[in-house]
């Protein structure tokens, strides 16, 4: 019965929709661009746009490089060499690569210097580390949640806690995945994560850009102060966000009410636009790369533009152990953690964060 | 430039979505069967009579998108009728 009313429940979801203003000081935007750590995908729509400014395909071009190494020890990310190499002087992001979140063991290292490791029951037990229950287990807890401290090992290097740390990764129960790693260095080191791992066959990435143009698109007219749209007037917060998924799935939304395939359309009331631009970049990218698209995005409006609205939309990956800070992310039946901004032409915002069910709400 | 509407206003959607999204893909035994989007779509209906009946086969659901190669498809079902469509895709075999 229970196993029953379980499939008749549609999946818990959140869509949290807010609105301010980028020139206002309290606006929280640029904060929590960079609390959202594993970045699959960027994508930004430009309405009234055929080709993209030099400024912004360059930019769009520079969103990499990220690194991927095969089978390197998980003991190497806890080494004092790394961490003041490293964790330290900018903002190092890990995540390991081809790893299930709900069945794998899964590793992340977070740019505060966090290092999340989702464990199942029996490598839990195994390395002897000291960790908490997942909240997004179930009734019979099979996956564990060790968060270790790098920046707080590295103030003492010769305590117990960093000895029995070290002997759990290294001899214990040592561990090996594939990783994806990018670093944001604060500085002018020379070291780099290519040198470093060398011995470990690392190979550089660059992210994938997608670049199209949609010729006469049909898009929903919205008013910046009216999240909820108004009947007639304008299209409400989650009416575009519909619209915005369809687009980027190159979905028809042309059609008729009482077509056979699809009834699906743009929501009214909507402008035709007779070509938009839309760009896609795909790969492992650090959130400060996203801030800075996201400056150069605002400031798309500094000159007068038919446009009236921008979109700016970013995909996590389904397989993180956290979405925003380090608040637990599970995967249930989608995995998806996303956000999405739309931009207007007064610079007023609104911010959309979208979590399925195994997700605590976003902040 | 408009006027801006600089006030903070904050809503959270639970469980609101109208519609849940689904990608499916239809595999058959012996290969080079090809569908059209029309075929595709009625032999999910069929199903949905076969195990619900005429009020099933009434479900809304739309195909947004189709690949005739691979017979796949982006699927798009009314929530609150969820529950019904991911039984009939399992027993399909979707």
């Amino acid at each position: 019965m229970a196993m029953l009313r379980r499939l008749r429940e549609m999946p818990r979801h959140l869509l949290v929709c807010e609105k301010f203003n980028f020139g206002h000081n309290k606006s929280r935007h640029r904060h929590l661009v960079e609390m959202h750590y594993h970045n699959y995908k960027v994508s930004f729509l430009i309405p009234e746009c055929g080709l993209l400014s030099k400024e912004l395909k360059s930019l769009v071009m520079d969103m990499g490089p990220y690194y991927f190494v095969k089978n390197l020890p998980l003991h190497e990310l806890i080494t004092c060499e790394f961490i003041n190499t490293f964790v330290k002087k900018g903002s190092c992001c890990a995540l390991t690569y081809n790893t299930k979140i709900d069945e794998d063991n899964t590793v992340a290292l977070l740019p505060n210097g966090k290092l999340i490791l989702s464990l199942d029951k029996d490598t839990y037990e195994e390395t002897g580390l000291q960790g908490r229950p997942s909240q997004y287990s179930g009734r019979k807890i099979m996956k564990f949640i060790v968060p270790i401290d790098l920046m707080d090992l590295s103030l003492n290097l010769d305590s117990k806690k960093y000895e029995r740390v070290s002997w759990c990764l290294k001899e214990k129960k040592p561990l090996k995945f594939d990783f994806l790693l990018a670093w944001h260095q604060t500085g002018t080191e020379e070291s780099t994560l290519m040198s470093y791992f060398s011995k470990y066959q690392i190979q550089e990435r660059h992210p994938r850009v997608a670049m199209s143009t949609l010729r006469n698109l049909q898009c929903p007219e919205l008013r910046s102060g009216e999240l909820h749209g108004e009947p007639e007037g304008s299209c409400s917060a989650p009416e575009l966000f519909d619209w915005l998924g369809a687009v980027f799935c190159d979905v028809n939304l042309n059609n008729e009410p009482n077509n056979f395939i699809s009834t699906c359309c743009c929501p009214q009331p909507s402008t035709v636009v007779t070509k938009a631009c839309l760009c896609t970049v795909t790969g492992f990218i650090l959130p400060e790369k996203i801030c800075v698209l996201l400056e150069q995005l605002r400031h798309y409006f500094d000159e007068p533009k038919l446009a009236p609205w921008i979109t700016l939309s970013v995909q996590g990956f389904a397989d993180s152990p956290v979405s925003w800070r380090e608040k637990e992310h599970g995967f249930w039946k989608g995995g998806e953690h996303l956000y999405n901004f739309v931009i207007f032409n007064n610079l007023d915002y609104w911010l959309q964060m979208a979590v399925g069910a195994s997700d605590d709400c976003p902040p | 430039m408009p006027a801006s509407a600089a006030t903070y206003e904050r809503v959270v959607y639970k469980n609101s979505s109208e519609y849940h999204y689904m990608k499916v893909c239809l595999e058959f035994q012996d290969q080079g069967i090809g569908l059209s989007s029309a075929q595709f779509k009625q032999l999910l209906i069929s199903a949905l009579k076969d195990l619900f009946g005429e009020v099933g086969a009434a479900l809304p659901l739309d195909v947004l998108t189709y690949e005739e190669k691979t017979s796949s498809a982006i699927l798009r079902v009314c929530s609150r009728f969820l529950p019904f469509s991911l039984h009939y895709l399992v027993i399909v075999g979707i």
